[in-house]
Protein backbone atom coordinates (compact mmCIF):
# COMPACT_ATOMS: atom_id res chain seq x y z
CA UNK A 1 0.00 0.00 0.00
CA UNK A 2 0.98 3.52 -0.97
CA UNK A 3 2.14 5.52 1.91
CA UNK A 4 0.11 8.31 2.58
CA UNK A 5 1.81 12.11 1.90
CA UNK A 6 2.22 14.44 4.86
CA UNK A 7 2.06 17.89 4.50
CA UNK A 8 2.19 19.89 7.59
CA UNK A 9 -0.65 22.21 8.93
CA UNK A 10 1.23 25.32 7.20
CA UNK A 11 1.37 24.27 4.43
CA UNK A 12 -2.01 22.82 4.33
CA UNK A 13 -3.29 26.42 5.22
CA UNK A 14 -1.35 28.28 2.78
CA UNK A 15 -2.48 25.22 -0.67
CA UNK A 16 -6.12 25.82 1.09
CA UNK A 17 -6.29 29.56 0.51
CA UNK A 18 -5.02 29.09 -2.84
CA UNK A 19 -7.41 27.04 -3.51
CA UNK A 20 -10.20 29.55 -2.46
CA UNK A 21 -8.99 32.23 -4.64
CA UNK A 22 -8.95 29.78 -7.36
CA UNK A 23 -12.22 29.24 -6.74
CA UNK A 24 -13.00 32.70 -6.16
CA UNK A 25 -11.60 35.01 -8.51
CA UNK A 26 -12.65 34.25 -11.78
CA UNK A 27 -10.92 37.02 -13.99
CA UNK A 28 -7.75 35.02 -14.94
CA UNK A 29 -5.92 35.38 -11.34
CA UNK A 30 -7.39 32.39 -10.69
CA UNK A 31 -4.79 30.65 -12.75
CA UNK A 32 -2.07 32.40 -10.33
CA UNK A 33 -3.64 30.68 -7.43
CA UNK A 34 -3.74 27.60 -9.43
CA UNK A 35 -0.08 27.87 -10.35
CA UNK A 36 1.05 28.76 -6.73
CA UNK A 37 -1.25 25.83 -5.47
CA UNK A 38 0.43 23.32 -8.19
CA UNK A 39 3.63 24.19 -7.11
CA UNK A 40 3.21 23.55 -3.63
CA UNK A 41 1.57 20.47 -4.27
CA UNK A 42 4.37 19.53 -6.41
CA UNK A 43 6.75 20.07 -3.87
CA UNK A 44 4.41 17.43 -1.57
CA UNK A 45 4.46 14.67 -3.63
CA UNK A 46 7.61 14.88 -4.93
CA UNK A 47 9.47 14.68 -8.44
CA UNK A 48 10.29 11.25 -8.43
CA UNK A 49 6.27 10.08 -8.18
CA UNK A 50 5.34 12.88 -11.12
CA UNK A 51 8.51 11.03 -12.76
CA UNK A 52 6.73 7.26 -12.14
CA UNK A 53 2.89 8.74 -13.34
CA UNK A 54 4.26 10.36 -16.48
CA UNK A 55 7.22 8.63 -17.50
CA UNK A 56 8.10 9.84 -20.68
CA UNK A 57 5.91 12.87 -21.00
CA UNK A 58 7.57 13.88 -17.96
CA UNK A 59 9.66 16.45 -20.01
CA UNK A 60 6.76 17.47 -21.47
CA UNK A 61 4.49 18.49 -18.66
CA UNK A 62 7.70 20.40 -17.19
CA UNK A 63 7.24 22.21 -20.38
CA UNK A 64 3.67 22.88 -20.58
CA UNK A 65 4.36 24.07 -16.28
CA UNK A 66 7.00 26.48 -17.68
CA UNK A 67 4.68 28.15 -20.46
CA UNK A 68 2.34 28.39 -17.63
CA UNK A 69 4.44 30.21 -15.21
CA UNK A 70 5.16 32.35 -17.87
CA UNK A 71 1.08 33.17 -18.78
CA UNK A 72 0.48 33.90 -15.29
CA UNK A 73 3.85 36.13 -15.01
CA UNK A 74 1.59 38.69 -17.29
CA UNK A 75 -1.30 37.97 -15.56
CA UNK A 76 -0.02 38.60 -12.65
CA UNK A 77 1.81 41.69 -14.34
CA UNK A 78 -0.99 43.04 -15.89
CA UNK A 79 -3.06 43.20 -12.14
CA UNK A 80 -0.38 44.80 -10.93
CA UNK A 81 -0.25 47.82 -13.13
CA UNK A 82 -3.93 48.04 -13.14
CA UNK A 83 -4.89 51.49 -11.34
CA UNK A 84 -8.56 51.57 -12.35
CA UNK A 85 -10.84 48.93 -10.65
CA UNK A 86 -12.80 48.19 -13.77
CA UNK A 87 -10.69 45.68 -15.98
CA UNK A 88 -13.45 46.08 -18.80
CA UNK A 89 -11.78 49.98 -19.86
CA UNK A 90 -8.03 48.61 -20.18
CA UNK A 91 -6.48 50.06 -22.27
CA UNK A 92 -4.68 48.44 -25.60
CA UNK A 93 -2.28 51.02 -25.71
CA UNK A 94 0.04 49.53 -22.90
CA UNK A 95 1.77 46.54 -23.53
CA UNK A 96 1.27 45.13 -20.02
CA UNK A 97 -2.58 44.83 -21.63
CA UNK A 98 -1.23 43.14 -24.68
CA UNK A 99 1.06 40.72 -23.19
CA UNK A 100 -2.04 39.78 -20.57
CA UNK A 101 -4.25 39.16 -23.50
CA UNK A 102 -1.99 36.88 -25.47
CA UNK A 103 -1.52 35.17 -22.10
CA UNK A 104 -5.07 34.45 -22.28
CA UNK A 105 -5.12 33.36 -25.67
CA UNK A 106 -2.50 30.89 -24.80
CA UNK A 107 -4.38 29.65 -21.87
CA UNK A 108 -6.99 26.94 -23.84
CA UNK A 109 -3.95 25.10 -25.45
CA UNK A 110 -2.82 24.23 -21.97
CA UNK A 111 -5.36 24.33 -19.97
CA UNK A 112 -6.92 20.86 -19.97
CA UNK A 113 -3.01 19.67 -19.26
CA UNK A 114 -3.07 22.07 -16.28
CA UNK A 115 -6.06 20.52 -14.65
CA UNK A 116 -5.38 17.26 -15.55
CA UNK A 117 -1.94 17.27 -13.94
CA UNK A 118 -3.87 19.47 -10.46
CA UNK A 119 -5.96 16.54 -10.44
CA UNK A 120 -3.79 14.03 -9.91
CA UNK A 121 -1.37 15.97 -8.02
CA UNK A 122 -4.26 16.34 -5.22
CA UNK A 123 -4.98 12.70 -5.44
CA UNK A 124 -1.64 11.66 -4.19
CA UNK A 125 -2.44 14.10 -0.84
CA UNK A 126 -4.89 13.44 1.80
CA UNK A 127 -6.19 16.83 0.52
CA UNK A 128 -8.75 15.56 -1.76
CA UNK A 129 -10.93 14.28 1.11
CA UNK A 130 -10.97 17.57 3.03
CA UNK A 131 -12.78 20.80 2.18
CA UNK A 132 -11.59 24.35 1.71
CA UNK A 133 -12.89 26.60 5.24
CA UNK A 134 -15.51 28.89 4.49
CA UNK A 135 -13.21 31.58 5.79
CA UNK A 136 -10.84 31.33 3.52
CA UNK A 137 -13.87 31.67 0.83
CA UNK A 138 -15.04 34.65 2.33
CA UNK A 139 -11.68 36.27 2.66
CA UNK A 140 -10.97 35.68 -0.99
CA UNK A 141 -14.04 37.16 -2.28
CA UNK A 142 -12.97 40.09 -1.28
CA UNK A 143 -10.03 40.87 -3.74
CA UNK A 144 -12.94 40.36 -6.19
CA UNK A 145 -13.18 43.45 -8.35
CA UNK A 146 -16.83 45.14 -7.80
CA UNK A 147 -18.99 45.67 -10.82
CA UNK A 148 -21.55 47.86 -10.87
CA UNK A 149 -25.02 47.27 -12.35
CA UNK A 150 -26.99 49.68 -14.59
CA UNK A 151 -29.38 49.51 -11.88
CA UNK A 152 -26.98 50.47 -8.83
CA UNK A 153 -25.57 53.50 -11.20
CA UNK A 154 -28.58 55.10 -11.64
CA UNK A 155 -29.60 54.31 -7.63
CA UNK A 156 -26.61 56.36 -6.88
CA UNK A 157 -27.15 58.86 -9.46
CA UNK A 158 -30.33 59.27 -8.01
CA UNK A 159 -29.22 59.39 -4.59
CA UNK A 160 -26.49 62.55 -5.70
CA UNK A 161 -29.17 64.58 -7.02
CA UNK A 162 -31.24 63.74 -4.18
CA UNK A 163 -28.47 64.98 -1.77
CA UNK A 164 -27.82 68.01 -3.91
CA UNK A 165 -31.83 69.15 -3.67
CA UNK A 166 -32.09 68.36 -0.13
CA UNK A 167 -28.41 70.71 0.43
CA UNK A 168 -30.41 73.75 -1.88
CA UNK A 169 -33.64 73.08 -0.18
CA UNK A 170 -31.73 73.88 3.40
CA UNK A 171 -29.50 76.63 2.43
CA UNK A 172 -33.17 78.52 1.19
CA UNK A 173 -34.54 77.58 3.95
CA UNK A 174 -31.67 79.07 6.11
CA UNK A 175 -31.44 82.09 3.80
CA UNK A 176 -35.14 83.18 4.40
CA UNK A 177 -34.80 82.86 8.29
CA UNK A 178 -31.90 84.55 8.34
CA UNK A 179 -34.08 87.04 6.34
CA UNK A 180 -36.90 87.15 8.83
CA UNK A 181 -34.46 87.60 11.41
CA UNK A 182 -32.84 90.57 9.86
CA UNK A 183 -36.66 91.53 9.44
CA UNK A 184 -37.36 91.43 13.32
CA UNK B 1 -15.07 16.11 -2.25
CA UNK B 2 -12.23 19.13 -2.68
CA UNK B 3 -12.82 18.93 -6.55
CA UNK B 4 -16.62 18.64 -6.67
CA UNK B 5 -16.25 21.96 -3.78
CA UNK B 6 -14.33 23.83 -5.97
CA UNK B 7 -16.60 23.48 -9.33
CA UNK B 8 -19.61 24.60 -6.22
CA UNK B 9 -17.95 27.43 -5.55
CA UNK B 10 -16.91 27.75 -9.65
CA UNK B 11 -20.36 27.56 -11.08
CA UNK B 12 -21.97 29.89 -8.14
CA UNK B 13 -19.20 32.63 -8.75
CA UNK B 14 -20.18 32.00 -12.66
CA UNK B 15 -23.76 32.84 -11.98
CA UNK B 16 -22.65 36.06 -9.76
CA UNK B 17 -20.59 37.98 -12.27
CA UNK B 18 -22.80 37.40 -14.72
CA UNK B 19 -25.48 39.06 -13.15
CA UNK B 20 -22.72 42.32 -12.58
CA UNK B 21 -22.04 41.91 -16.23
CA UNK B 22 -18.64 40.54 -15.99
CA UNK B 23 -18.83 38.42 -18.97
CA UNK B 24 -14.32 37.58 -19.05
CA UNK B 25 -15.02 36.10 -15.10
CA UNK B 26 -18.52 34.17 -16.11
CA UNK B 27 -16.44 32.76 -19.21
CA UNK B 28 -13.46 32.15 -17.55
CA UNK B 29 -14.85 29.96 -14.45
CA UNK B 30 -17.29 27.79 -17.02
CA UNK B 31 -13.88 26.81 -18.87
CA UNK B 32 -12.32 25.47 -15.25
CA UNK B 33 -16.12 24.17 -14.51
CA UNK B 34 -15.00 22.44 -17.95
CA UNK B 35 -12.10 20.39 -17.31
CA UNK B 36 -12.43 20.35 -13.64
CA UNK B 37 -15.40 18.46 -14.02
CA UNK B 38 -13.33 15.67 -16.62
CA UNK B 39 -11.42 14.98 -13.42
CA UNK B 40 -14.88 13.04 -12.16
CA UNK B 41 -16.15 10.19 -13.58
CA UNK B 42 -18.52 9.92 -16.52
CA UNK B 43 -18.90 13.33 -16.06
CA UNK B 44 -17.09 15.07 -19.49
CA UNK B 45 -18.62 17.07 -21.38
CA UNK B 46 -19.15 15.76 -24.69
CA UNK B 47 -18.34 19.06 -26.32
CA UNK B 48 -15.22 19.95 -24.59
CA UNK B 49 -12.87 20.86 -27.39
CA UNK B 50 -15.92 22.99 -28.83
CA UNK B 51 -15.66 24.78 -25.78
CA UNK B 52 -12.07 25.12 -25.46
CA UNK B 53 -11.79 26.04 -29.64
CA UNK B 54 -14.26 28.96 -29.05
CA UNK B 55 -12.31 30.09 -26.26
CA UNK B 56 -9.14 29.70 -27.82
CA UNK B 57 -11.02 31.69 -30.99
CA UNK B 58 -11.87 34.18 -28.59
CA UNK B 59 -8.97 35.86 -27.56
CA UNK B 60 -6.54 35.07 -30.69
CA UNK B 61 -8.28 38.00 -32.46
CA UNK B 62 -7.03 41.00 -30.00
CA UNK B 63 -3.31 39.79 -30.59
CA UNK B 64 -2.86 39.88 -34.20
CA UNK B 65 -4.98 42.95 -34.64
CA UNK B 66 -3.55 45.15 -32.16
CA UNK B 67 -0.02 44.77 -33.34
CA UNK B 68 -1.33 45.10 -36.67
CA UNK B 69 -2.81 48.51 -36.09
CA UNK B 70 -0.39 49.71 -33.26
CA UNK B 71 2.09 51.58 -36.22
CA UNK B 72 -0.70 53.32 -37.40
CA UNK B 73 -0.28 56.79 -36.40
CA UNK B 74 -3.38 57.20 -34.27
CA UNK B 75 -4.47 58.81 -31.16
CA UNK B 76 -4.22 56.71 -28.15
CA UNK B 77 -8.16 57.60 -27.58
CA UNK B 78 -8.90 57.20 -31.22
CA UNK B 79 -6.80 53.50 -31.04
CA UNK B 80 -9.15 52.17 -28.43
CA UNK B 81 -12.14 52.87 -29.71
CA UNK B 82 -11.22 51.56 -32.89
CA UNK B 83 -10.27 48.44 -31.26
CA UNK B 84 -12.80 47.84 -29.03
CA UNK B 85 -15.17 48.38 -32.22
CA UNK B 86 -13.40 46.38 -34.56
CA UNK B 87 -13.61 43.35 -31.68
CA UNK B 88 -17.27 43.99 -30.82
CA UNK B 89 -18.25 43.97 -34.63
CA UNK B 90 -15.73 41.30 -35.76
CA UNK B 91 -17.89 38.03 -37.10
CA UNK B 92 -15.48 35.18 -35.67
CA UNK B 93 -15.42 36.63 -32.15
CA UNK B 94 -19.60 37.42 -32.11
CA UNK B 95 -19.74 33.40 -33.13
CA UNK B 96 -17.60 32.30 -30.74
CA UNK B 97 -19.64 34.13 -27.67
CA UNK B 98 -22.90 32.84 -29.04
CA UNK B 99 -21.29 29.05 -29.07
CA UNK B 100 -20.13 29.35 -25.60
CA UNK B 101 -23.20 30.90 -24.25
CA UNK B 102 -25.28 28.45 -25.54
CA UNK B 103 -23.29 25.76 -24.15
CA UNK B 104 -23.39 27.82 -20.81
CA UNK B 105 -27.22 27.54 -21.13
CA UNK B 106 -27.07 23.89 -21.86
CA UNK B 107 -25.25 22.51 -18.74
CA UNK B 108 -26.05 25.25 -15.86
CA UNK B 109 -29.32 23.02 -15.13
CA UNK B 110 -27.51 19.97 -15.54
CA UNK B 111 -24.35 21.10 -13.39
CA UNK B 112 -26.71 22.78 -10.68
CA UNK B 113 -29.00 19.37 -10.28
CA UNK B 114 -25.65 17.06 -10.16
CA UNK B 115 -23.96 19.66 -7.45
CA UNK B 116 -27.41 19.59 -4.92
CA UNK B 117 -27.64 15.66 -5.22
CA UNK B 118 -31.06 16.65 -6.57
CA UNK B 119 -32.64 14.46 -8.71
CA UNK B 120 -33.84 15.35 -12.34
CA UNK B 121 -37.46 15.35 -12.38
CA UNK B 122 -39.37 14.22 -15.41
CA UNK B 123 -42.88 14.90 -15.72
CA UNK B 124 -44.82 11.86 -16.02
CA UNK B 125 -46.98 11.88 -19.32
CA UNK B 126 -50.75 12.91 -18.68
CA UNK B 127 -53.04 10.20 -19.27
CA UNK B 128 -54.83 10.44 -22.31
CA UNK B 129 -58.55 10.82 -20.79
CA UNK B 130 -57.03 13.85 -18.25
CA UNK B 131 -56.49 17.08 -19.10
CA UNK B 132 -54.62 20.02 -18.20
CA UNK B 133 -51.32 20.24 -15.38
CA UNK B 134 -53.36 18.05 -12.71
CA UNK B 135 -51.60 14.97 -14.24
CA UNK B 136 -48.11 16.29 -13.62
CA UNK B 137 -48.51 17.27 -9.71
CA UNK B 138 -47.39 13.65 -8.43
Amino acid sequence: MEKEIYISPPLTQLIFRHMASFSVINDSRQFVHLYQAIELLRVCVGEKKIEEHYKKDYASINNTLISFGKIVYHINHYFDLLKDTDYKNSNVWKETYRNFLNALSQMPVIHTRIIHFFGFLLEKTPLKNRTIPSDYLAQASKDLISFETEQDMEKKSLNYRKQHFEQELQKLEEGEEKKENDNN
Amino acid sequence: MLIRQIIKTKLKQNLNREKVGDQISSFLSFFDIVNLLSLKKNLDIPEKSKVIQAWQSLYDFDLNRVLNSLNKNEKMETFNKTFKQLYAEDYDIQISKKILLIFKKKYEKTLHIYLNEEKIIIPSEAPANVKGDIAYLD
